[in-house]
């Protein structure tokens, strides 16, 4: 079974994408696997809403460890198992929280080994103070993605108004990467991802 | 951890872990981090090869075909099967390009005498479909009319049924199929056939379904169930084996049980072969009265062995012709 990593800032859209993503694939409820940093698993079974209600925060750093899901996806004749997992948001700063260093380490330990690394970015903060920041956490993940072949990026928030000027921001930024504009929360743009994601498990 | 200082944000790990050990103790930022495994990664781990269906599928397919290819005689079947191999990559590369392409229906009836190696074909048709990803389990369901057909009214469906479910995901292998249609107007056979011909349209993306039988009893079963015909693209005829064909088997069975024939054994086995043929036309098992007669040599050998005190390696190996000669006997 391939497994798809999420990877971006804290409070980019990550989980939201996830869940609204398990749903648009007909799923109804989803049982969620966590896995902290000293590898305790837990698994809870949720319908997308709780999930949603549950996992899904307005604050950053809602999810602290990697959160994996199981979905199904007909091709074919057939319909194939993957894993989405989503993970801790990454960011250039050193966090005073134990747990969320800890799960920043579990995030890039994902994107190591991850079949498939799905890359989101946050529309609304690609200003160019953003492009001329000297370290960029969105520029590694992207340089780290390219090298492996792997990669995937979804510009998330497209429905918001200042986002459309961005998105030209961002793919002046990082030209290499097969790029989505997709809005997770009102889910546009899925039916593309679902195209690429197909072709990838 | 504890040996990383303040300063370590500076030096560069030599280890993946350590970076991201570093990371979760606080030492380095997860760009610094990313940079560090970007440069490590690059070249300890090789960049993915994400091609779906890639050259290690292939080369799975590949493998599997030359088993195929290891069977002997069947030529038409072989070329058939690596025609629909070809069919179905080529309908997944026009996909890719949107081009327009033709619904994958890959019902089959395989047409042949017993022992003529139907359920071997679809076993390995059912492999390669699966590494194909036209089947996600690609394991074979065989069952013949006792399994399908029920006792009263309505029980025929849901044996059925039951036997369907069972192979979503893979083939469901009828042997003898004519016979479901054989008892005439009031036989439960013809529920069993209506139940199929609609899973076969409900759940076309689920199962292959092959019906295999006699060729004589399978055209007539076709032709009095005109809807049928035209269900099944494939028709595939497994013709019976020649002599040497059936020789080359019985070869081909030793090596593999680590056997071996003398050439006055294969003329043995010529000749048993001829008086298997000779007793009934129709009864006659093809391969499978091959694979009888080599093990019942095989027995026989033993037990000529068994009374000798000392056995040498090519004793055990070596069937003589006075192993074979005696199977005609022994079945009358």
């Amino acid at each position: 079974m391939r497994e798809l990593v999420v990877v971006g800032r804290p409070n980019s859209g990550k989980t939201l994408f996830c869940l609204n993503f398990a749903e648009y694939l007909g799923t109804k409820t989803v049982d969620v696997t966590f896995r902290t940093f000293d590898d305790l698993l837990t698994c809870r079974h949720f319908t997308v809403a709780e999930a949603r209600r549950e996992l899904v925060s307005i604050v950053q750093h809602k999810t602290r460890c990697v959160q994996s899901l199981v979905l199904k996806m007909p091709l074919g004749k057939t319909t194939v198992n993957f894993k989405l997992t989503d993970t801790c948001g990454i960011s250039e700063t050193i966090h005073s929280s134990d747990t969320i260093r800890q799960g920043m380490a579990q995030t890039l330990s994902a994107v190591r080994f991850a079949d498939f690394v799905i890359h989101i970015i946050d529309l609304t903060i690609v200003t160019p103070e953003f492009i001329n920041a000297p370290a960029n956490i969105d520029q590694e993940i992207y340089r780290y993605g390219l090298a492996r072949r792997n990669y995937l990026l979804l510009a998330n928030k497209i429905d918001l108004p200042e986002a459309k000027n961005n998105l030209r921001r961002l793919l002046s930024f990082l030209p290499q990467a097969p790029l989505l504009p997709i809005s997770a929360l009102y889910r546009k743009g899925f039916k593309e991802v679902r195209k690429y994601v197909a072709r990838n498990i | 951890m504890e040996r990383h200082g303040k300063q370590q944000q500076f030096i560069t790990h030599m280890d993946p872990h350590e970076v991201l050990n570093a990371v979760a103790a606080g030492h380095i930022t997860a760009v610094s981090a990313l940079q560090q495994l970007y440069d490590l990664d690059k070249t300890a781990m090789p960049p993915l090869n994400r091609e779906p269906g890639g050259d290690s599928s292939r080369q799975r397919v590949e493998d599997i075909l030359r088993e195929l290819d290891s069977l002997i005689g069947l030529t038409t079947v072989k070329q058939l099967v690596r025609e629909l191999y070809a069919f179905i990559e080529i309908q997944k590369r026009r996909q890719k390009e949107h081009l327009r392409t033709e619904p994958l229906v890959l019902h089959m009836i395989f047409k042949g005498n017993p022992g003529t190696g139907k359920t071997t074909v679809a076993r390995i048709l059912g492999k390669i479909l699966r590494e194909m990803n036209v089947l996600s389990r690609g394991h074979l369901i065989e069952v013949e009319r006792a399994d399908l057909v029920g006792e009263y009214i309505g029980h025929t469906a849901q044996k059925t049924r039951e036997q369907l479910k069972k192979a979503y995901g893979g083939i469901l292998f009828i042997d003898e199929a004519y016979s479901l249609a054989r008892g005439g107007e009031k036989d439960f056979g013809k529920e069993a056939i209506d139940c199929l011909v609609k899973a076969m349209e409900d759940h076309k993306d689920e199962f292959i379904l092959i019906l295999a039988g006699y060729q004589k009893e399978m055209e007539y079963f076709l032709q009095t169930n005109p809807g049928l015909q035209s269900r099944f693209p494939i028709h595939i005829d497994f013709p019976d084996y020649t002599e040497q064909e059936l020789l080359q088997i019985a070869e081909q069975m030793c090596v593999k049980r680590q056997y071996q024939l003398t050439p006055a054994a294969k003329q043995a086995v010529l000749t048993a072969i001829r008086a298997q043929r000779n007793l009934g036309q129709n009864n006659f098992g093809n391969a499978r009265t091959v694979r009888n007669i080599i093990e019942k040599s095989i027995r026989r050998q033993a037990v000529r062995l068994i009374a000798k005190n000392k056995t040498t390696r090519e004793d055990l190996m070596v069937i003589e012709p006075c192993d074979i000669l005696e199977v005609p006997e022994c079945v009358n």
